[in-house]
């Protein structure tokens, strides 16, 4: 289980690095995270995040009807995006590196 | 309200009807709450609103209640939600502020124009002059700040408010001692401060009516 607070600050990268792979709305990313051992993050958590990226012009969204009920938001990563998450994947393995390295010295 | 937010807000109702269990309207009922106090426009809150309602539905049909979908705390989701907004300029809340304040104007210039047309025809006086006294405009401009006090207690208060379920007699007493105590303030005026009083023709009575609404309008359409 990764700490919460490592969490806040990866959580914005990864959410884009899920939506790289296909459109998905809130509760799929959640899910998604949960899969690779994020824990329990809840929709409450995401949809800031989600709002922001949209908002700095990293994604885009469109509601789509779905076979369950209402409509759902679903979230596309914009040319911006992808260059953020390239950043992101860049500083985030330095970073671990880093830390790698750190850790190994330590012992 | 512009044309767009309107027809959002109006959808926004009628999803909320229809589709979400009581314990999900009363969440959507405190967290729209806090919104309206909050920095978002209008149309913003309202884009907000429909995605929450969204989710809270979509979460229901898989059984989740609203703390599962959103988490606990509603407060800190709202104040992150305002914060992944870009901060709105001096020009911008301005408008707001301005826009906010004619409407409250509007509304109570309405109310005074009524009570006093409808005085002066159970008293037989003519409808065409009316006179307004000091106290009323005190009273008047009193109640404008009074109800933007209200307003933002209300809405910073949304959350908390709710928690308070162990006396909901004492609560509600306590509520309207308050509302009560607010009223009497611009009444008091009213009734104590007659003199000087000024005569008004119609026509620049109803434009006290009028012009405000006219301005909420016009930054309507602005914002």
């Amino acid at each position: 289980m990764i700490s919460s607070q490592m969490l806040k600050g990866v959580l914005e990268g990864s959410i884009l690095a899920i939506i790289q792979q296909k459109e998905v709305y809130g509760y799929e990313i959640s899910q998604t995270l949960k899969g690779y051992g994020f824990g329990e993050i809840s929709e409450g958590t995401i949809y800031p995040l989600l709002l922001r990226l949209e908002k700095n012009g990293c994604l885009t969204s469109v509601y789509s009807e779905s076979k369950q009920g209402p409509k759902r938001k679903y979230y596309l990563l914009t040319e911006k995006g992808k260059q953020e998450l390239e950043e992101f994947q860049i500083n985030f393995k330095e970073m671990v590196k880093a830390v790698f390295d750190l850790l190994e010295i330590k012992k | 309200m512009n044309k767009k937010t309107k027809m959002l807000l109006k959808e926004n109702n009628e999803f909320e009807k229809y589709n979400l269990s009581e314990h999900s309207k009363n969440v959507m009922t405190d967290i729209v709450c806090y919104l309206r106090g909050s920095n978002l426009s209008e149309y913003n809150q309202e884009v907000v609103r429909r995605d929450i309602d969204y989710m809270l539905s979509d979460g229901e049909k898989r059984g989740e209640t609203a703390e599962l979908v959103v988490g606990r705390e509603y407060q800190a989701f709202c104040d992150e939600i305002v914060k992944s907004f870009p901060k709105r300029t001096i020009v911008e809340r301005i408008i707001s502020d301005v826009n906010n304040i004619t409407s409250a104007i509007s509304i109570i210039a309405f109310i005074w124009l009524f009570v006093k047309v409808t005085q002066s025809i159970v008293e037989g006086t003519s409808i065409f002059y009316l006179q307004i006294t000091m106290g009323e405009i005190i009273g008047n401009m009193i109640a404008v700040i009074e109800a933007k006090v209200i307003f933002n207690y209300i809405t910073r208060k949304a959350f908390e408010e709710s928690k308070i379920n162990k006396n909901k007699i004492m609560y509600f007493i306590h509520s309207w001692l308050k509302l009560t105590l607010l009223i009497i303030i611009p009444v008091c005026f009213y009734i104590f401060l007659k003199s000087p009083s000024f005569p008004i023709g119609m026509p620049v009575a109803v434009s006290i009516v009028l012009i405000p609404l006219m301005i909420g309008y016009i930054l309507d359409k602005v914002e």
